[in-house]
C-alpha cells in the first residue's frame, strides 16, 4: 500500500505540476510581496526601495472616512450588481427554458454582453449616457419621464446606479447561463406533478424550481461577489470612481493610490483589505450554504 | 512512462525559453540600435501623422538608429511610464507633463543632459530652466503651452459682442449666448478628466489673482481661490456649460458652432481648423477675461530615461529633435506652440494656415504665465489636483459652497504637504 | 428539458423586450459609427445606422493600425487558451481522480486565487516579468492570463471529469493503454462542452483584458486592440465615430465565437454547476 500510494502521489504531482508552477510564480510570489507591500512605506516610482512601518497603512486607512466611504460603496456595489444579475438572469433563465422557435438564436444574443470588451462597452455607454446627445436622455424625455439633461456619469447621485446598470448589462449573461442549466436539470416530473396537484405557477416557481437550484443559485451569488470586488476596468473606464467618489470601489480606490498618487504600500494595505472582504463572504457563503442544505434535508 | 514527465518537461522547456530567450535575441541583432520612444501625441490624429513623419524623417538621416514609437494613451500615459520607469526599464526618450516631471526627477527617471547633448549651442528660452533641477538639465522643453481665450468670431458678432475683457463682460455675454440657444462655454467636468480640470481651474483662479501655494504651503481656502473657484462654479449652474460632455466632446462641440467660448491650450486652434475646415477664418485668440492678467501655463518636457541602455544614440535623437529642422517641425505639428528654442520663424511653416497666429502672440504677450504646479508642492501635484477635483465636484455637484469646500481641501492639502 | 407554458403572449414579449435590450449597445455602435460627426450633437439623435456612411470603418482599418492590434489580440488570445486548457486539464484530471497529499490545499490555493484583484498584483508580476525578459513579449501577457484564468477551469473541468464514470477508464487500462493516451483519448471527448466552455472563458478573458497589456507591452506593434482602441481617446480629441467602429470591428470576433459556442458554453456550464 505505501509504495502504491506514493505511485498515485507523484502521478498527481506531475499532473498539478503545471499548475502549480504557473500560479506559483504569476500569483503566489506577487501575492506574498503585495502582503509584504503592504506593511511598507513604498513608491510606485521606487518599487524596490521599501521601509516598513508596520501597521501604519492599515490605521491610516480606518481613520480617513473617504475609506469609509469606500467600504460603503463596495458593498452597495456588490450587492447591487449581484442582485440584479441574479433576479435579471433568473428571469431570462426561465423565459429561455422552453422549446419556442428561435431559441437558439435567443440564447446566441443574450451572451452578447458577456461577448462584448470592457473598452467597448465603457465607450458606448459614455457616450449613451451623454447629458445632451446621448440617446438614453433622448428616449426618456420623448416619453415624458424625464426633462431633458440627465447626468447619468456625472450626478453624484445617479452614477452609482449607471454603473450598476452597465455591469448588470455585462454579466447577466452569464448568470442566465448558469441559471438556465441549473433549471434543465430540475426533473420536469416534479413540476408537472405538482401542477396537477392544482399548484399554480408562481407557486410551482418558488416550491419547487426554485429549491431545486439552490445550489446554483448560492454558488453563483458567491462567485459574482467575490467578482465584483475585483471588477475594475469597467468602473475605471466609466467614471474613475467618481464623481466625489461616488462610484470609488476598493479596487478603484486601490489603483488611485497606487498607479496616480504613486503610493504603492497604501495600494496595497487596500487590496489586503479587499482580500479579507472576500474570504468573510465565503465565509458568509459557507455557513448560508450549511443552513439551507439543513434545511432541505440535505445536510 | 515517459508520458507522465511530459508536463514536467514542458514547464521546464518553457522556463528555459522564458530565460534564455531575450539574451539570445539580442545576441541576434548587432547594430542597428533601437530606441524607444514614448509619447502620447502618437495617438492623435494630426498630431500623430506628423510625429511619426519627424521620427521617419530622423530614421532617415540615421540609418543606425531604430527608433521603436510608443503610442501609450494620454488618460494612462504617466501611470504607465512610472510603473516602467520604476522598474528600471521604461522607453529611452519620453515627453512628461511639468506636473509629473518634478516627481520623476526625484525618483531618478532622468539622465541629466549636459554631457549627453551640447547644450549651449540649441539656443534655449528662458522655460528650459524649469528642467533644471540642483543644477542640472533633467529635461528640455517640448512645448511651453499655455491656456488662453478660445472663441467663435462668427458667434460673438451674431449677437454684437465684443471679446470680453473682464468676469462682468463674460457674464454679460454668456448669457446672451444662451438666450440664443448656443453654449457660451465648456470645461472639464467629468471624474475622468481630473488632470484637465485642474488646468481649467487654475485659470480662474489666476484670473482672481490667486494662487495654488506659497513657498511650498499650499493656500486653498484664500480668498481669491474660493473667488475663482466660486466664478466657475457660477458659469456651471447657470447652464452656459454642456454639462457632462468630456474635453473631446465640447471641442468637437465648438467646431460644430454649439460652444462659443472656452480657456484652452493653444495646440487647440489647430486641433478645430483640423476638425472643421470652415472654421479656421473663425477661431479667435484672445487674453483670458480677467483682470489680473494671469494665465496658466502647461509645459511639457522631454528627456533621456537614467536607465537607457543607449544613451548614446537616444541623445542623438533628442539633438535632431533640437536642431533647427526639428523644431520648425515640432512648432508645426504643435499648432504653434512655443517649442524649446528659439525659433526663426520668418518662414513660418504655418503660414496661412493658420489665421489666428498673431492674436496668439499678442494674448501671450498681454499676459504672465503662471506655472499650474503649485510653488514648491512639486512632488505632490497629483495629490493636490485629487483633492482640488473632488472639492470642485462638491461645488458644482453637490451644492456645497466654494467656501466650505475649498475649506476642506485647504484641510486635506496640508496634510498631503505636511508627508 | 422542461417545457414550461408561461403565456406565449407574454414570453415573447419579454424575450424581444430581453434581447432589445441585450443587444441595444452594440446596435448603438453600429448607429453611431456610420453616423457623420456633424450630425452627433443634433437635438435628435439618428436612430437608425446609415449604411451609406461608411466612411469610419475604412478610416478605423485604414488609419490606424487596427489590424494589426486585433491580430495580437488573437495570437495572445489563443496561445492563452491553449496554455489555460493545457494547464488546468492535468490539473483537473489529478484533483478528480487522485486522492493524494495536498490535495485540499491545493484545491484551497486555487480558491484562494478568486480572492484578489489584477491590479493589486499588477506591479509585482511586472517586476517578476522584467526580471525573466517576458515584458513587451506577447507570450508574457499569455502567461498572466492563464494564470487568471486556470482556477476557474480547472473547477470546470474538475467537476466534469468527475461525471465521467471510472469504470471506462478502468476498461481502457485493462487493455494496457497508457494513462496520457486514456486522459486524451477517452477522458476528454466525453467532456467536450467543458472544454469548449473553459475555452470561451479563455479567450474572452484574454480578448478583453487591457491593464496588463497596456503596463506590459510599450512596442506599437505588439498592442493589442483592447489597448489600441483605448488610445484613440486622445489628449485632445477622440474622433467617435471611429472608435465605435473599430469597437465593432473589436467585437466582432468574440460575437461570432460566443454565437458558435453557445450551445458548448451551455452544455459545459452544466456539468459544471449542477455539481454546485
Amino acid at each position: 500500500m505505501q509504495s502504491n500510494e506514493r505511485a498515485i502521489n507523484r502521478e498527481a504531482w506531475f499532473g498539478i505540476a503545471p499548475a502549480v508552477l504557473l500560479l506559483a510564480a504569476v500569483q503566489g510570489y506577487p501575492i506574498l510581496r503585495g502582503i509584504y507591500l503592504s506593511f511598507t512605506n513604498t513608491s510606485l516610482l521606487s518599487p524596490n526601495r521599501s521601509t516598513f512601518v508596520g501597521l501604519r497603512n492599515f490605521t491610516a486607512l480606518f481613520n480617513l472616512d473617504s475609506f469609509q466611504i469606500t467600504m460603503v460603496k463596495t458593498l452597495v456595489y456588490a450587492t447591487g450588481s449581484v442582485i440584479g444579475a441574479v433576479v435579471l438572469g433568473l428571469a431570462a433563465a426561465l423565459v429561455m427554458n422552453g422549446a419556442f422557435p428561435g431559441r437558439r438564436l435567443v440564447r446566441a444574443m443574450i451572451l452578447v454582453p458577456w461577448a462584448t470588451p470592457q473598452v467597448a462597452v465603457a465607450l458606448v455607454f459614455v457616450w449613451i449616457f451623454n447629458a445632451d446627445y446621448g440617446v438614453l436622455n433622448y428616449a426618456l424625455s420623448s416619453i415624458g419621464l424625464i426633462d431633458g439633461g440627465v447626468l447619468w456619469l456625472n450626478d453624484p447621485d445617479l452614477a452609482m446606479g449607471s454603473v450598476l446598470l452597465v455591469t448588470i448589462w455585462k454579466i447577466f449573461p452569464f448568470s442566465a447561463l448558469v441559471l438556465l442549466a441549473a433549471l434543465q436539470s430540475v426533473p420536469a416530473s416534479l413540476e408537472e406533478a405538482a401542477r396537477i396537484d392544482g399548484a399554480r405557477g408562481f407557486a410551482v416557481l418558488t416550491e419547487i424550481t426554485l429549491p431545486g437550484i439552490r445550489r446554483t443559485i448560492l454558488v453563483l451569488v458567491l462567485f459574482l461577489s467575490i467578482w465584483s470586488l475585483r471588477r475594475f476596468e469597467l468602473i475605471w473606464l466609466l467614471t474613475q470612481g467618481g464623481p466625489v467618489r461616488a462610484t470609488n470601489t476598493l479596487v478603484v480606490d486601490l489603483y488611485r493610490q497606487g498607479f496616480v498618487n504613486a503610493h504603492l504600500g497604501r495600494a496595497a494595505a487596500i487590496g489586503v483589505v479587499g482580500f479579507l472582504a472576500s474570504i468573510l463572504i465565503t465565509i458568509v457563503y459557507y455557513y448560508v450554504e450549511q443552513r439551507s442544505a439543513r434545511r432541505a434535508g440535505e445536510a | 512512462m515517459s508520458f507522465r514527465k511530459f508536463p514536467y518537461a514542458a514547464a521546464i522547456g518553457l522556463g528555459i525559453a522564458g530565460l534564455l530567450g531575450p539574451e539570445w535575441a539580442a545576441a541576434q541583432s548587432a547594430s542597428p540600435v533601437t530606441i524607444e520612444f514614448a509619447a502620447w501625441q502618437f495617438t492623435e490624429k494630426g498630431r500623430g501623422e506628423k510625429l511619426n513623419a519627424l521620427v521617419d524623417k530622423f530614421m532617415q538621416g540615421h540609418p543606425d538608429i531604430k527608433i521603436e514609437k510608443v503610442a501609450v494613451p494620454y488618460p494612462q500615459f504617466e501611470q504607465t511610464i512610472f510603473t516602467q520607469a520604476g522598474q528600471g526599464a521604461g522607453p529611452d526618450v519620453f515627453v512628461l507633463g511639468d506636473d509629473a516631471f518634478p516627481k520623476a526627477v526625484n525618483a531618478g527617471f532622468f539622465e541629466p543632459l549636459g554631457e549627453l547633448m551640447d547644450l549651449p549651442s540649441l539656443n534655449l528660452t528662458s522655460v528650459n530652466e524649469d528642467a533644471v533641477i540642483d543644477g542640472k538639465q533633467y529635461g528640455l522643453v517640448w512645448g511651453a503651452n499655455t491656456y488662453n481665450l478660445i472663441y467663435n468670431k462668427e458667434l460673438l458678432s451674431s449677437i454684437g459682442a465684443k471679446v470680453p475683457a473682464s468676469y462682468e463682460e463674460f457674464l454679460d455675454v454668456a448669457k446672451r449666448l444662451q438666450e440664443k440657444g448656443v453654449f457660451a462655454f465648456a470645461f472639464r467636468t467629468t471624474s475622468a478628466e481630473t488632470a484637465g480640470m485642474w488646468y481649467d481651474v487654475s485659470n480662474w483662479v489666476y484670473g482672481a489673482g490667486g494662487r495654488w501655494a506659497k513657498d511650498g504651503q499650499p493656500e486653498f481656502d484664500g480668498p481669491q481661490v474660493v473667488e475663482g473657484v466660486d466664478r466657475l462654479a457660477n458659469i456651471y449652474k447657470s447652464g452656459y456649460v454642456p454639462k457632462g460632455a468630456d474635453a473631446a466632446t465640447y471641442r468637437r462641440m465648438f467646431w460644430e458652432g454649439k460652444v462659443a467660448m472656452f480657456i484652452d491650450n493653444l495646440s487647440l486652434p489647430g486641433i478645430i481648423a483640423a476638425g472643421n475646415p470652415d472654421m479656421r477664418d473663425k477661431i479667435g485668440v484672445a487674453r483670458n477675461p480677467f483682470q489680473s492678467g494671469d494665465h496658466a501655463s502647461l509645459t511639457t518636457f522631454i528627456g533621456i530615461n537614467a536607465n537607457s541602455k543607449n544613451k548614446k544614440a537616444a541623445a542623438e535623437f533628442m539633438s535632431y529633435l533640437f536642431s533647427q529642422e526639428g523644431q520648425l517641425a515640432l512648432y508645426e505639428l504643435l499648432g504653434g506652440v512655443s517649442v524649446g528654442t528659439k525659433l526663426d520663424l520668418s518662414n513660418n511653416p504655418l503660414g496661412g494656415n493658420a489665421p489666428w497666429l498673431g492674436e496668439m502672440e499678442a494674448a501671450i504677450e498681454a499676459q504672465r504665465a503662471v506655472s499650474t504646479v503649485p510653488e514648491g508642492l512639486a512632488q505632490k501635484a497629483s495629490e493636490l489636483r485629487t483633492v482640488m477635483s473632488e472639492a470642485l465636484e462638491q461645488v458644482l455637484f453637490n451644492g456645497t459652497s466654494a467656501q466650505d469646500a475649498m475649506k476642506k481641501a485647504q484641510e486635506q492639502a496640508k496634510a498631503i504637504a505636511a508627508e | 428539458m422542461t417545457g414550461r407554458r408561461v403565456g406565449g403572449v407574454a414570453r415573447t414579449v419579454a424575450i424581444v423586450v430581453m434581447v432589445g435590450l441585450t443587444i441595444f449597445p452594440i446596435y448603438w455602435m453600429l448607429v453611431t459609427a456610420t453616423t457623420d460627426t456633424s450630425r452627433l450633437f443634433l437635438d435628435a439623435p439618428d436612430l437608425l445606422p446609415n449604411f451609406g456612411h461608411l466612411a469610419a470603418f475604412a478610416a478605423a482599418l485604414d488609419d490606424t493600425a487596427l489590424l494589426l492590434w486585433l491580430l495580437n489580440s488573437a495570437i495572445i488570445a489563443v496561445g492563452t487558451t491553449v496554455l489555460t486548457i493545457a494547464t488546468a486539464w492535468f490539473a483537473a484530471y489529478a484533483l478528480s481522480r487522485y486522492r493524494f497529499r495536498g490535495r485540499g490545499a491545493f484545491g484551497l490555493a486555487l480558491f484562494a486565487t478568486q480572492f484578489l484583484p489584477e491590479v493589486f498584483l499588477l506591479v509585482p508580476i511586472y517586476g517578476l516579468f522584467l526580471t525573466f525578459g517576458l515584458l513587451n513579449r506577447l507570450e508574457g501577457l499569455m502567461i498572466v492570463n492563464a494564470a487568471f484564468v486556470v482556477p476557474v477551469a480547472t473547477w470546470l473541468l474538475k467537476t466534469a471529469i468527475d461525471a465521467v464514470p471510472r469504470e471506462i477508464e478502468e476498461a481502457a487500462r485493462v487493455d494496457g493503454a497508457p494513462r496520457l493516451a486514456i486522459q486524451i483519448s477517452i477522458v476528454a471527448p466525453l467532456v467536450l462542452p467543458s472544454l469548449a466552455a473553459v475555452s470561451v472563458i479563455a479567450f474572452f478573458h484574454a480578448w478583453d483584458e487591457f491593464v496588463f497589456a497596456l503596463t506590459f507591452i510599450s512596442k506599437a506593434d505588439l498592442r493589442p486592440a483592447s489597448v489600441g482602441i483605448a488610445s484613440f481617446v486622445g489628449e485632445l480629441t477622440t474622433p467617435l465615430d471611429v472608435i465605435m467602429a473599430a469597437s465593432l470591428i473589436y467585437v466582432l470576433p468574440t460575437l461570432i465565437f460566443a454565437v458558435f459556442a453557445q450551445r458548448y458554453v451551455i452544455g459545459g456550464l452544466v456539468a459544471g454547476s449542477v455539481k454546485g
